[in-house]
C-alpha cells in the first residue's frame, strides 16, 4: 500500500474518531457534574437531525434555521432531562443505578418519539460539505470531515481551557464537593443546568453531522455511541483527557482493520478488542483494585 | 420479598389461572401467554443476576438469542427430543457464559455492562456473516419441537411445557436468597470489599449469577425459538436487552413476582395496545412509564405491592405500620 491511502485511512479514521469524541465529551461533562451516565446523549444528536430534516424536507425553513431549531431543542431536552429526573434523584439522596434506568428511559423515549412522529424509513439529509471534496495527491477528503476535524480539536482546545477558568473551575468544584462549592458560592444547580444544556447542544451537533454524512432514521446514532461509551468506560469517565484519545484510537483501530481485514470486520474487531483489554489489562490500569470507597 | 402468607394465595391462584388459560384462550392468545412465560423465564435469570447479585448486564438477549438458534439447529440437524434439547442448551449457554465470565468478571459495574455488550454485539455478527448456519439477516424458520409420542406441534404442549419451566424458575429464584449462595450474592452487592474480608468469593459468587442467568435466558430461548416459529438476529439485539433490563427494573429486580411483571410488560401490554388499535402509542407511552415508575417507585411495582400487602396485614393494632 502506498503512504497516501495509509494517510486516507487515517484522516479518515481521525474524522470518524472526532464524532465519537465529541459525543463522550458531553457524557463526560455530565458524568463529571452529576454523576448520572447518559444513554440519551445519542438520541439526542438523532431528534435534532430528525426535527432539522421535518423543517426543511418540509421546506417550511431554510437549512440553516432548521438545523439552529434542531440544535436548539436537543439541548432543551438535555436540559429537561436533568430538571425532570437527575436533579430530583440527585437530592433525594446517591444515585443507586436510577441514573441509567433515566437515561435508558429517555434514551427509548426519543426514539419512540421519532418512530411515531416522524416514521422510520431512512431519510437522506443535507450534504453539509459533504459533496465538496477536496484532494492532495491522491488523498481524498470532503470539506465535512475537514469541518468535523478542525472543530474538534477547536472546542476540545476551548474545553480545556475552559476548565482552568472560573466557571470551570467552579464545575469542577461543584462535581468534587458540591457542599463545600455552595459554601464558596458557586450556585451548583446552575452549573449543573448550563452542563446539560451545553452537552446537549454537543450532542446535536454530533447528530446532524453524522447525518450529513449518511443518512436519518431513529437508529443512525448507536454505533457512534456504542463506540464513545467503549472509550469512556474503557479510559474511566471521571477523566476527561484519556477517554477522548482512547475514542481517537478505537477509530483509528477500527478503521484500519476495516481496511485490512474487510468492511464487516471493523465492528467485530472493536468488540475482540474491548474483552481482549478488560481480560488481559492490570487492575491497576482499570481502577479495579478494592479499596473502600464512601 | 413477598412473605409465605402471600405466597399461598397467589400460588393456588396462579396454577387456577394458568389451568384455565388453555381453555379460555384462543389460538393467538395462547401464543402470547407462552411467549410471556419464556420472557418470565428470561427475566428471573436477570433478577439473580441483578436484583441479587447486583450486576448490570447488557447481554440477556444475546443468551436468549444463543438458546433460541441452538434450538432450531438441533431440534432441525439432529432430531433431539425437547428435554435433551433443553439439557444441550444448558450446557452450551453455560459454557459460553463461564468463557465470556473470564473478562466480565475480573471488572465490575459499567464495564461489566460493557463487556456483556461487547459479546453482545459479536454474537450479532455472527448470526449476520454465517449465514450457512443462521441464515444471515433473515434469520431461520424453527421446526416444532421433538417430544416422543407427544405431538410437539400443539401450542397446548408448548404452553404447558413453558409454564411448567417458569415456575421450576420461579421456585428457584425464590430459594436463591435465603441459601449461602444467595446471601453471598446480596453480601457482593451490598459491598464487595467487606464481603471479601469475610472470605466470600466474588468471583464464585458473580460466576454462579452469571451462568444462572445465562442458562435461564438459553432455555427462554428454547421457547421462544418454538413458540415464534422463525427468529432473525435484531430480536436478541443490544435494543432487547435493554428493554429486559427496564423490565425488570419496572417488575422489581428485588423480587421473583417483579419478572412476571416485568414479563407482562414486554409482552402483553403492547399486545393490548395492538389489540384496541393503538400500537403507537404504546411506543411512546413505554418510555414515559417506565420514567414515571422509577421516579414514584424506585424499587419498582412488584416493590409497591409488597409494600402495600405488608403494611396491611400488620395495620390491625398497630399505629401507622
Amino acid at each position: 500500500m502506498s503512504i497516501d491511502s495509509a494517510i486516507q485511512i487515517t484522516l479518515s479514521g481521525l474524522a470518524t474518531g472526532s464524532v465519537s469524541a465529541l459525543l463522550l465529551l458531553g457524557i463526560l461533562m455530565i458524568f463529571r457534574v452529576s454523576r448520572a451516565v447518559n444513554f440519551a446523549q445519542g438520541q439526542l444528536g438523532m431528534i435534532a437531525a430528525y426535527v432539522a430534516y421535518a423543517f426543511f424536507a418540509a421546506e417550511v425553513l431554510p437549512v440553516w434555521l432548521a438545523i439552529i431549531i434542531g440544535l436548539a431543542l436537543a439541548s432543551i431536552l438535555s436540559l429537561l432531562t436533568d430538571r425532570i429526573f437527575i436533579e430530583r434523584l440527585a437530592s433525594r439522596g446517591a444515585l443507586g443505578g436510577q441514573d441509567f434506568v433515566v437515561t435508558l428511559g429517555v434514551m427509548l423515549l426519543l426514539t419512540a418519539a421519532a418512530e411515531t412522529f416522524l416514521g422510520t424509513q431512512t431519510q437522506s439529509f443535507e450534504p453539509l460539505g459533504n459533496d465538496v471534496l477536496f484532494e492532495f495527491r491522491s488523498v481524498i477528503l470532503n470539506a465535512n470531515q475537514i469541518i468535523i476535524l478542525i472543530a474538534t480539536v477547536v472546542i476540545l482546545i476551548t474545553f480545556a481551557f475552559f476548565l482552568r477558568t472560573r466557571p470551570g473551575v467552579s464545575m469542577r468544584a461543584s462535581a468534587i464537593n458540591p457542599d463545600l462549592a455552595r459554601s464558596f458560592g458557586v450556585n451548583v444547580s446552575r452549573v449543573k443546568a448550563v452542563t446539560w444544556a451545553v452537552s446537549g447542544l454537543l450532542a446535536g451537533t454530533v447528530g446532524v453531522i453524522v447525518a450529513s454524512r449518511l443518512s436519518v432514521d431513529p437508529y443512525y446514532m448507536t454505533p457512534f455511541l456504542i463506540s464513545a461509551f467503549v472509550a469512556g468506560i474503557i479510559g474511566g469517565l471521571d477523566r476527561f483527557a484519556i477517554p477522548i484519545l482512547i475514542a481517537f484510537g478505537l477509530a483509528l483501530y477500527q478503521n484500519w482493520s476495516a481496511y485490512l481485514f474487510g468492511a464487516t470486520a471493523g465492528t467485530a474487531s472493536l468488540f475482540i478488542l474491548v474483552i481482549v483489554l478488560l481480560a488481559v489489562l492490570p487492575k491497576r490500569f482499570l481502577d479495579e483494585r478494592h479499596e473502600a470507597r464512601a | 420479598m413477598l412473605n409465605r402468607r402471600v405466597a399461598l394465595t397467589l400460588v393456588p391462584l396462579v396454577v387456577i389461572l394458568a389451568s384455565a388459560a388453555p381453555v379460555l384462550l384462543n389460538r393467538y392468545w395462547l401464543f402470547l401467554v407462552t411467549t410471556l412465560l419464556a420472557y418470565v423465564i428470561a427475566l428471573i435469570g436477570l433478577k439473580v443476576l441483578l436484583g441479587d447479585a447486583g450486576q448490570f448486564s447488557l447481554g440477556q438477549a444475546a443468551f436468549i438469542g444463543i438458546g433460541a438458534y441452538s434450538a432450531a439447529v438441533i431440534t432441525e440437524r439432529y432430531s433431539l427430543a425437547l428435554p435433551l434439547e433443553i439439557l444441550a442448551v444448558m450446557v452450551i449457554c453455560g459454557v459460553i457464559a463461564a468463557i465470556i465470565a473470564i473478562p466480565a468478571l475480573r471488572v465490575s459495574g459499567l464495564r461489566f455492562a460493557l463487556v456483556t455488550l461487547a459479546f453482545g454485539e459479536l454474537l450479532q455478527w455472527f448470526l449476520r456473516e454465517n449465514k450457512n448456519v443462521t441464515g444471515g439477516e433473515q434469520g431461520l424458520y424453527t421446526p416444532p419441537m421433538l417430544l416422543g409420542p407427544i405431538d410437539g406441534k400443539s401450542q397446548l404442549t408448548l404452553y404447558v411445557v413453558a409454564l411448567v419451566l417458569a415456575l421450576i424458575f420461579s421456585v428457584l429464584a425464590w430459594h436463591i436468597p435465603s441459601t449461602k449462595v444467595g446471601r453471598a450474592m446480596a453480601a457482593i452487592r451490598e459491598s464487595p470489599l467487606a464481603a471479601e474480608s469475610v472470605g466470600v468469593s466474588a468471583w464464585r459468587t458473580k460466576l454462579f449469577a452469571f451462568v444462572f442467568a445465562a442458562i435461564a435466558a438459553g432455555i427462554s430461548g428454547v421457547l421462544i425459538a418454538h413458540v415464534s416459529g422463525s427468529i432473525s438476529p435484531t430480536s436478541f439485539g443490544l435494543f432487547s436487552s435493554i428493554y429486559l433490563v427496564v423490565a425488570i427494573i419496572l417488575g422489581g429486580a428485588r423480587f421473583v413476582f417483579g419478572a412476571w411483571i416485568g414479563a407482562i410488560y414486554l409482552v402483553l401490554v403492547p399486545a393490548l395496545f395492538t389489540t384496541i388499535g393503538l400500537d403507537s402509542v404504546y411506543v411512546v407511552l413505554s418510555g414515559a412509564v417506565l420514567l414515571v415508575v422509577i421516579m414514584v417507585f424506585p424499587t419498582g411495582i412488584a416493590g409497591v405491592l409488597s409494600r402495600a400487602m405488608r403494611s396491611r396485614q400488620n395495620s390491625p393494632g398497630k399505629v401507622n405500620a
